[in-house]
């Protein structure tokens, strides 16, 4: 026991090691950028060396949901490097810290600051960084930059071939269509947050104009995230593409190229304007304090700016450096610099986290050639209303409290009447049995049992930007009744339900059949090599299914991916595997079929292993075929063993959310999406509508425990049988 | 090191269902009491009660009148051969056996001393390092042996430790645990549904039917001076014969006999009831011979069994079946079908309304 | 009982096959981590001549600010936690698994469907409550922290396959040792957990599994770099805006290495053990 104290304490032992004085930055660069902030907190440590310093590089997956988490319970850090749209979000759940207004803030560029400016007056954060589209050109292909998007087009063309692009980049993505949606005169929100601006002539300009270059003019590829345009761009398929600051490292040493601003759209006779993000250094709520703003002050420096620039090659804010020779020199950071004149910045209001999916999916709809402009961008600004529509109103808890209450006193007095003493005995009696279950029971109460009360608990709460309401049962209402969209509609809770059984059933199924037929042909003695094979066969089971997700979503590519390459030498037509229900569906199946079959597979081989050969003897005594001889002994056999990793494989399979997440990302239109990444999308994607999704996962589990139920009178069934 | 058993009037059930009605049983010092009687009997439920392993709903059990009923059974200095000899799989022979001393954290030394003997007395010292996967079912059933003695234990209680074994093995092995018991003394209750090895074993003999004792006693005594109608049927293999029987005046009548009352010498005639079976042990009865003055009752032979050493013929008294043991030589004139005519030395009478043996 | 040749050359055909299917993606990951252009088209395109290193390299030497090799901290942080969490895991469900299968008690059914119902509510609605409990307990950025949270998620899988192959032990063993003195504890640890091997097994191997390849929680609980997890650097190389494909595949090689070890070894016992538990 005394070992056992000695060894936990050990394990907890750093939780107080942090020092009081010592100074905290978060932040989730990496490679040049990295090195940039690491040289400016090195430096600072060479003026303050009694001032200990820690740096944190946080994957930039989790970085917003650490801070979130992290701030508000007294752990976070006491400086972080974000992204300025994070901003509304941040202020909202009191992140951070307005930085004060003696800052010297002059030697920064204005655009730069205007994001980050509060309402009365002063700032949020330092700008370090700015982060905008320009377009980049292979200078062997392209000798002059097009300054207009008819010159674009026109070179474009020129260029494009069997397999190569004249232009590319990742056009389902409304980020990089923003040039032109602002270069034809559209805006995303109106002054006042009325969403309509999205359904706009302007809009489906900008959208035509989409539909011109993928399906008319043919000169984008159809399938390109940003891995594609990498490849392409470096390989020469693709002469210009539409990229920012961080692609300047990937692309391959060796090739020729150079960035010039975007066009001017001819249409309208205006420029291209992207969007700018600004990546400002914040101070964490309740961190302000001389040491702190030493280290601001240090990192946002002109000489850290300038190591900025020439460690990572990227735009920064402060002016100064501009004024150096060197960077003078620089194209690159020079255009940068003056496209950020030209740009919208990125907004900030929190209703903003709503516009980019169906935005998305407008887009990918016109690339597709499934809606006209117009009616796309409808469609879209029908979506925004939808997913920004008003919080459920605040209703007592009152109610709700005295039925719990009564349930509670209810249950106790069932419990006292139902003879006690009886009850109270073999409590007694079993007093060992709770023992040997005490610290599993312990556990699971504190870290399994209350997180899901708790998460059962939020579905009864709306979130709002800074404010969380209790609804009652208003989440649970809105999901049941579909409302928002006709029973059939791709986002409503009962297609995405019809979806997930499906996906359910092909999955356990296709993981049984797979998994069953492998393990017979394992099974029998005259079979070389059996345990190679079956090592082979367990492989997908040992590899994370995350890498296994991006690997297939690499496969399924239309343009670079292996399957499309195979079907092409098979002299098939290449599909277009994200572009309707069906084979999106597959790719999503085939990959987690790949991921589950193992699994069925051991289970199986085992249960074949407890077979007496004299049952299969005793059937071909009888005369009974192969055919008959599986389903009259193998499969009765093995039918016991497979059951409960059947019901266990189902609640897993239904829950599946990493390969729909990754693999089709519920492509397209959301159809493929199944509960659990649709409820994800409401906590993560939407605004943190966390009571929403709170109330999807509630749906999830009432459906599963009834399933359970069904399965467990099945189970009872047959032992009784 | 001997030790006495006593069960006080216990009693065992499960909600409504009764498994032992109110029981109580002490046996003598070093005797080898037999628990036997068909499944369900509650049999196995009385041991398991004696070991600890189930506790009585009501009544004491007592070794060396002390009351244990409480005590937990690794406390109470018994030791249990089960069914399926529970031998540990993952342990040797050696292990298996030393297992209850390491328990008891009894010296490494005395340990393998007290193992040696055990082995040595069992014929296992060879096998000291297999596993019990690699034994027979003889030396399986030896190595449980080993773990109960090796304790030294008070008592020694045996859960049908015979019945995994052929026919064969099952007589070496009854012969190997007489001689055990009358080497060692020791208190030992054996269950066992073979009514056969419980004759052959036992020193004293409980007959259980449906929770309750139906006899008690040696087992000659039960063989020849049945309580009950269904003691006469379990003892004595084949078993007893049973007509039915009205008491007439002077002479018991049946379908197809009257056996004059003198011919039974009966002591009280008058405590005869009205209705009765007629009790007859096969090797009682015999083909009635043409000069044969005793009462005859009427049968037809349904076919003739002959084990070399012995001969059966089963016959049907107005379709009731009867059993009757011959001489392996004789009935070479008779067969299936032919009418034959029986006659007996001695009979049993019980009453036909509550199945007890009637008083003679 | 002679097997026609078409017959064999069939199942061959088909194990092969199949065993092709379960490579590729595999063989696509190690071509990335090998090939100098990094990205997907590697796979369907190798380019045999410009085969690397650099990208293995660069993962395995890692270093963080102030120049220490964060590879060698990390890869013993995540060893530590995942077989912290195996041996907690299996401590906790072989205990639990012993008192389902051997007890009787009053909230047994319900206990054992409770733990079936929590694989039923989505993990991610849960990060947030698990942080404020951990923090509660005084154990953010602690490797403590971190095992007991991922013990007891494991928890419900390893305790439904134990209970099960438990319920597979004749009771008769438990019995006997109880009747030669043994307690309750000794023949827990004595009696059936060495009986149980195979089903420890699995199920140890499904701890080490889960902990060894979680991420989200790792980068929300730990706060210092030489306390992360290797899946933390392995998706420091996935950043806002685009990836380090090469060193992404190459760390996936390296994470995924001591798991296929381990599958390697344990795979005998795998077969016997998912199974046998599963009949009961």
């Amino acid at each position: 026991m005394a070992r056992w104290l000695l060894i936990a304490t050990l394990l907890a032992l750093p939780a107080g090691a942090r020092a009081a004085d010592e100074l905290v930055l978060w932040h989730a660069y990496r490679a040049g950028e990295e090195a940039a902030v690491v040289r400016a907190v090195d430096a600072f440590r060479a003026d303050h060396p009694d001032q200990p310093v820690r740096v944190l590089a946080v994957p930039y997956g989790a970085f917003a949901q650490k801070l979130k988490t992290a701030i508000p319970a007294g752990h976070g850090p006491d400086l972080f490097i974000a992204a300025h749209d994070q901003l509304g979000d941040m202020v909202a759940r009191e992140l951070i810290d307005p930085i004060p207004i003696d800052t010297a803030v002059d030697r920064f560029l204005p655009e730069t600051l205007a994001p980050l400016g509060r309402a009365d007056f002063g700032l949020w954060g330092w700008p370090l960084a700015f982060k905008s589209l320009v377009l980049f050109y292979r200078t062997d292909l392209v000798p002059a930059p097009p300054a207009t998007t008819d010159e674009l087009i026109a070179t474009a063309r020129r260029l494009g071939g069997e397999r190569r692009y004249g232009f590319a980049y990742p056009f389902a993505e409304f980020y990089f269509h923003a040039p032109w949606y602002f270069g034809f005169g559209a805006e995303l929100l109106a002054p006042d947050g009325a969403t309509d601006r999205v359904d706009s002539p302007a809009a489906a300009a900008s959208g035509a104009f989409l539909r011109r270059l993928v399906l008319e003019e043919r000169i984008l590829p159809s399938d390109a995230n940003g891995a594609l345009v990498t490849e392409l761009f470096n390989r020469g398929r693709a002469a210009m593409v539409l990229n920012g600051p961080w692609f300047v490292s990937e692309i391959a040493a060796g090739v020729p190229w150079a960035v010039a601003p975007l066009p001017v759209v001819s249409d309208t006779g205006r420029p291209a304007r992207p969007l700018s993000t600004v990546e400002a250094l914040f101070v964490a709520r309740g961190r302000t304090r001389p040491a702190v703003l030493a280290l601001a002050a240090a990192l946002t420096s002109d000489e850290a700016a300038r190591w900025r620039a020439e460690l990572a090659g990227q735009p920064v804010a402060n002016a100064a450096v501009y004024e150096r020779e060197e960077i003078r020199a620089s194209r690159t950071l020079m255009t940068f610099r003056a496209q950020l004149a030209d740009s919208v910045p990125m907004p900030t209001a929190p209703l903003t986290a709503m516009v980019w999916e169906p935005l998305n999916e407008a887009l990918r709809q016109i690339g597709r050639g499934a809606l006209g402009p117009q009616a796309a961008f409808a469609e879209a600004h029908n979506r925004i209303e939808i997913l920004s529509r008003p919080l459920p109103e605040a209703r007592s808890p009152a109610p709700y409290v005295l039925v719990l209450l009564l349930l509670f006193a209810g249950g106790l007095g069932w419990a006292v009447v139902r003879r006690p003493p009886a009850v109270l005995r073999r409590l007694v009696e079993a007093r060992l049995a709770y023992a040997f279950l005490l610290p599993t029971a312990l556990g699971m109460t504190l870290l399994v049992g209350i997180p899901f009360l708790m998460g059962i608990g939020i579905g009864f709460f709306a979130f709002g930007p800074g404010e969380l309401r209790f609804v009652g049962l208003a989440n649970f209402t809105k999901i049941l009744a579909a409302a928002d969209y006709g029973v059939t509609h791709p986002l409503s809770f009962y297609f995405t339900l019809a979806v997930t059984m499906l996906w359910t059933v092909a999955n356990v199924a296709l993981h049984v059949a797979f998994g069953f037929g492998l393990a017979l042909l394992l099974q029998p003695t005259w079979v070389r090599g059996r345990g190679l094979f079956r090592v082979i066969l367990i492989l997908p089971w040992a590899i994370p299914n995350y890498i296994t997700a991006l690997v297939f979503k690499g496969l399924f590519n239309a343009q670079l991916g292996a399957i499309n390459a195979l079907l092409g030498k098979l002299g098939l037509e290449p599909v277009g595997w994200f572009d309707s229900f069906w084979p999106a569906f597959t790719a999503n199946l085939t990959t987690n079929v790949w991921l589950g079959f193992p699994f069925m597979m051991v289970t199986v081989l085992g249960a074949l292993q407890a077979i007496p050969e004299d049952l299969y003897d005793a059937a071909r005594v009888d005369g009974a075929s192969g055919v008959q001889r599986f389903f009259k002994v193998t499969l009765p056999q093995v039918a016991p063993a497979l059951l409960p990793a059947v019901i266990l494989g189902t609640i897993w399979t239904f829950n599946m959310f990493n390969i729909v997440f990754l693999v089709s990302e519920g492509q397209p239109e959301g159809s493929t999406d199944i509960l659990v990444t649709e409820a994800y999308r409401w906590a993560f994607m939407r605004n943190g509508q966390y009571g929403y999704a709170a109330a999807y996962s509630v749906v999830i589990f009432v459906i599963l425990v009834l399933y359970t139920l069904f399965t467990r009178r099945l189970l009872a069934g047959r032992s009784r049988a | 090191m001997m030790a006495t058993i006593e069960l006080d009037r216990i009693r065992k059930s499960y909600g409504d269902t009764v498994i032992v009605e109110e029981l109580s049983l002490k046996p003598d010092d070093g005797e080898l009491v037999v628990l036997v009687g068909p499944s369900g009997c509650g049999k196995t439920t009385l041991l398991r009660i004696i070991a600890g392993l189930l506790e009585p709903t009501a009544g004491r059990v007592l070794i060396d009148g002390r009351d244990v009923t409480r005590l937990p059974p690794g406390e109470r200095d018994i030791a249990m051969v089960f069914q399926s000899y529970a031998l540990y799989p993952h342990m040797t022979v050696g292990e298996n056996i030393a297992f209850p001393l390491r328990v008891r954290r009894v010296a490494a030394a005395e340990i393998d001393r007290r193992v040696g003997e055990v082995t040595a007395m069992l014929g296992l010292a060879a096998l000291l390092d297999r596993r019990p996967r690699d034994l027979s079912g003889g030396q399986r059933q030896r190595v449980a042996m080993g773990r109960a003695i090796v304790r030294q234990p008070k008592a020694f209680l045996f859960d049908e430790p015979l019945s995994n074994l052929d026919a064969a093995l099952r007589a070496r092995m009854r012969g190997e645990i007489a001689e055990l018991h009358r080497r060692l003394g020791v208190t030992m209750v054996y269950v066992t549904h073979d009514q056969h090895e419980a004759m052959t074993l036992a020193d004293r003999l409980v007959l259980l039917n449906g929770g309750r004792v139906e006899q008690m006693g040696k087992p000659l005594e039960l063989y020849q001076r049945p309580a009950t109608r269904f003691v006469g049927e379990f003892i004595g293999s084949p078993p007893m014969n049973f007509l039915p029987a009205e008491r007439r005046e002077d002479a018991l009548c049946g379908p197809r006999f009257r056996i004059p009352l003198a011919h039974l010498k009966l002591d009280r005639q008058a405590a005869l009831p009205e209705r009765l079976w007629l009790g007859i042990r096969p090797e009682a009865m015999r083909v009635r011979g043409f000069d044969d003055a005793s009462p005859s009752i009427e049968s037809d032979i349904d076919w003739i069994e002959r084990t070399g050493s012995d001969g059966f013929l089963y016959a049907r008294v107005d379709q009731i079946p009867v059993v009757v043991r011959i001489p392996a030589e004789a009935g070479q004139t008779l067969g299936p079908g032919q009418a034959v005519s029986l006659s007996f030395n001695e009979a049993l009478l019980f009453d036909r309304d509550t199945g007890r043996a009637v008083q003679r | 009982m002679r097997v026609p040749l078409w017959h064999k050359l069939l199942v061959y055909g088909v194990l092969i096959a199949a065993s092709a299917v379960a490579l590729f993606p595999v063989y696509a990951v190690v071509l990335m981590a090998v090939s100098r252009g990094a990205g997907f088209s590697a796979v369907i395109d190798p380019d045999w001549s410009a085969l690397t290193l650099d990208h293995l390299r660069r993962f395995v030497s890692t270093t963080d600010a102030e120049g220490r090799w964060l590879f060698g901290r990390q890869l013993f942080n995540s060893l530590v936690i995942s077989t912290g969490t195996t041996v907690l895991g299996i401590g906790l469900a072989t205990t639990a698994a012993y008192a389902f299968s051997r007890f009787r008690f009053p909230g047994q059914r319900a206990g054992l469907a409770g733990f079936l119902v929590t694989q039923m509510f989505p993990g991610t609605m849960m990060i947030v409550p698990l942080y404020l409990i951990i923090n509660a307990l005084g154990l953010v950025d602690t490797v403590l922290g971190l095992v007991v949270v991922y013990s007891t998620t494991s928890l419900p899988f390893c305790v439904w396959m134990l209970k099960g192959y438990f319920d597979t032990i004749p009771t008769d063993l438990d019995e006997a040792a109880i009747i030669d003195g043994a307690s309750h504890l000794r023949v827990f640890y004595q009696i059936l957990l060495p009986l149980a091997r195979p089903a420890i097994a699995v199920t140890a191997l499904f701890s080490f599994l889960g902990a060894w390849n979680e991420f989200i929680l790792a980068a929300t609980f730990l706060s210092r770099e030489e306390k992360f997890t290797l899946p933390m650097t392995l998706y420091r190389h996935v950043g806002a805006y685009g990836a380090d494909w090469g060193a992404f595949a190459a760390g996936s090689l390296i994470v995924s290495i001591p798991v296929c070890l381990l599958f390697f070894v344990l795979q005998k016992h795998l077969v016997g053990g998912l199974s046998a538990g599963a009949v009961k």
